[in-house]
């Protein structure tokens, strides 16, 4: 097994597709093709399932209604003020703006169009939002996650930035500061990261995929972006910029997924485990197919589609407690 | 059955299928197809139970990326000398449920990450999560055994295996009974066993009339 256990990689999943389909080496079966099945496979999980949550960091514009966003569906926005408790905003339709009451001017609704949330009333500054989204499925970067900033990784500009166990950046009023990762990102992809920041003071960072710049993050915890990088040979990079004296902030865990098909046999699809087996099943009922053995094949997309269900409604789909349950 | 090693569970796969040695399966391929199963068995049962401590967290999002969870069950707040068990809410119900003081009192479970609710007002608290995980290690020596499940589970293992091998010998109509005594035996183990029903208080009481 040469995924990391309980995970199946490329190899993993390909080696069972052919016990399954009793071919041990590439005959009537090549291994682009069953990659191909294997992508196929991940995609068709994803959307039947919802199963690749993410809470992505987002902000409103001010005297703009939308919000671009790239992912599946978004199923919930929270608004997240500068203190206090944060909320989330009851969803409602493009029919109902301007007709619900509204108390402020902060973000109270939302609604989704196209690849875009608009947010009700009309923000009138920059207010944080959390996204509660069911998104592409991704590949793992090879090093998964970034654990260490000791190597790869150069700061400049002005402050300073020290590479270790993780990426500590200090600097004072006005200073900018960049760290960047020695190895390019692909030109004009889809790439999810998740970094957690602490002892963040004075002090926004921004997370690039070439000129592709995300929103600029200012509090601790564990933080999520989408960006798709720009052409040519994109490099990612950590933007710290001073806001007030003396401060910093430190990043840890940086977590790289890539939209990718599977093309090398290290390949890990960021697909949760449970649904991994479930590959070797979809690919193996499309080996069937082009064998033309119907039936078995639809013996195995019946039960694929049953296990989906079942998966779905057993460890994804939140099922609330009642009050009553503490009594 | 005594507990079922890797090389025993082979054994007794190569028994049911008729092919005592390696002829159209290898030792590799029943190995992968078992390691298959004590995972499947793990998701399916929800029965490899762990309580895992998170200790020191600072905010309302905790990472769960390595904790190798299929799903938490119960969460408990840990004030060191007492627990709360934590009720599970759902996103929509974030900001608008009544709380009650600073102690964490929601949880819900997000992708890889757990949300609490409220946040403490404490710099770090510590939390108890009643999870069912994903087998520990992998089995790829012979005397390895199923050590992450639940001794009454590792026959469902046995029956996925020799399911999934009769795929490779194109014996459809024996893949799809393993596969549904696998189903029905883990369905039925995880209702008789995992699944949590406390007690009433009308079951202490002695019935008015019973026919």
């Amino acid at each position: 097994m040469a995924g990391v256990f309980p995970n199946l990689d490329a190899s993993d999943l390909e080696a069972r597709v052919r016990t399954y389909l009793n071919e041990a080496t590439a005959d009537f079966y090549s291994q682009a093709e069953i990659w191909r099945w294997l992508s196929l496979g991940v995609k068709d999980i994803a959307q039947r399932t919802n199963c690749v949550r993410r809470i992505l960091d987002a902000q409103t514009t001010a005297s703009t209604r939308t919000v671009t966003t790239n992912v599946y569906k978004v199923l919930h926005v929270e608004y997240v003020p500068s203190t206090g408790r944060s909320l989330i905003l009851p969803k409602i339709s493009p029919l109902q703006v301007g007709h619900k009451p509204l108390d402020g001017v902060t973000p109270q609704y939302w609604y989704e169009f196209g690849s875009t949330i608009g947010i009700e009333p009309i923000p009138s500054a920059i207010y944080s939002l959390r996204l509660y989204v069911s998104d592409i499925p991704k590949m793992c970067h090879s090093t998964y996650p970034i654990a260490t900033f000791s190597s790869g990784w150069t700061g400049t500009g002005t402050g300073t930035w020290t590479n270790g166990t993780t990426a500590a950046y200090v600097g004072t009023t006005g200073q900018i500061g960049i760290n960047t990762y020695g190895t390019s990102l692909a030109a004009s992809t889809n790439y999810t990261f998740t970094f957690t920041l602490s002892g963040i003071s004075n002090c926004g960072v921004v997370l690039s995929a070439g000129t592709t710049d995300s929103i600029s993050i200012t509090t601790n915890g564990i933080h999520t972006v989408n960006l798709t990088s720009s052409s040519g040979t994109p490099a990612l990079k950590f933007t710290a910029t001073m806001t007030g004296a003396t401060g910093g902030v430190t990043v840890d865990d940086l977590y790289i997924l890539k939209e990718a098909d599977f093309g090398a046999v290290g390949d890990q699809t960021e697909l949760p485990t449970i649904w991994q087996g479930l590959l070797a099943l979809y690919s193996t009922y499309n080996g069937l197919i082009k064998d033309k053995r119907i039936a078995p094949a639809q013996i195995l997309e019946s039960i694929y589609r049953n296990e989906l269900n079942y998966l779905k409604a057993n460890v994804i789909d939140i099922i609330p407690d009642s009050k009553e349950g503490i009594r | 059955m005594s507990t079922l090693s890797l090389s025993g569970i082979r054994t007794l796969i190569r028994s049911e299928i008729n092919e005592a040695t390696t002829t159209s399966l290898t030792d590799a391929e029943l190995n992968s197809i078992i390691n298959d199963a004590y995972k499947d068995t793990s998701v399916k049962g929800l029965c490899y139970e762990s309580k895992i401590a998170k200790t020191n967290i600072t905010s309302k999002i905790i990472s769960l990326a390595s904790d190798n969870i299929v799903k938490i069950n119960y969460v408990e707040y840990d004030l060191g000398t007492s627990c709360l068990g934590m009720i599970q809410s759902n996103v929509p119900t974030i900001g608008h449920t009544p709380v009650d003081g600073s102690t964490p009192q929601y949880w819900f479970k997000w992708g890889d990450y757990l949300i609490v609710e409220p946040v403490p007002d404490v710099s770090t608290y510590d939390l108890n999560l009643y999870a069912s995980c994903y087998p520990a290690a992998v089995l790829s020596g012979d005397t390895d055994t199923l050590v992450s499940l639940p001794i009454e589970f590792h026959e469902c293992v046995y029956l996925y295996s020799v399911a999934f091998s009769c795929l490779k010998l194109k014996r459809w109509g024996d893949f799809v009974s393993f596969y549904n005594r696998y189903i029905e035996s883990v369905q039925s183990k995880k209702m008789e066993y995992i699944s949590k029903f406390p007690e009433v208080r009308q079951q202490q009481d002695i019935p008015r009339r019973t026919k």
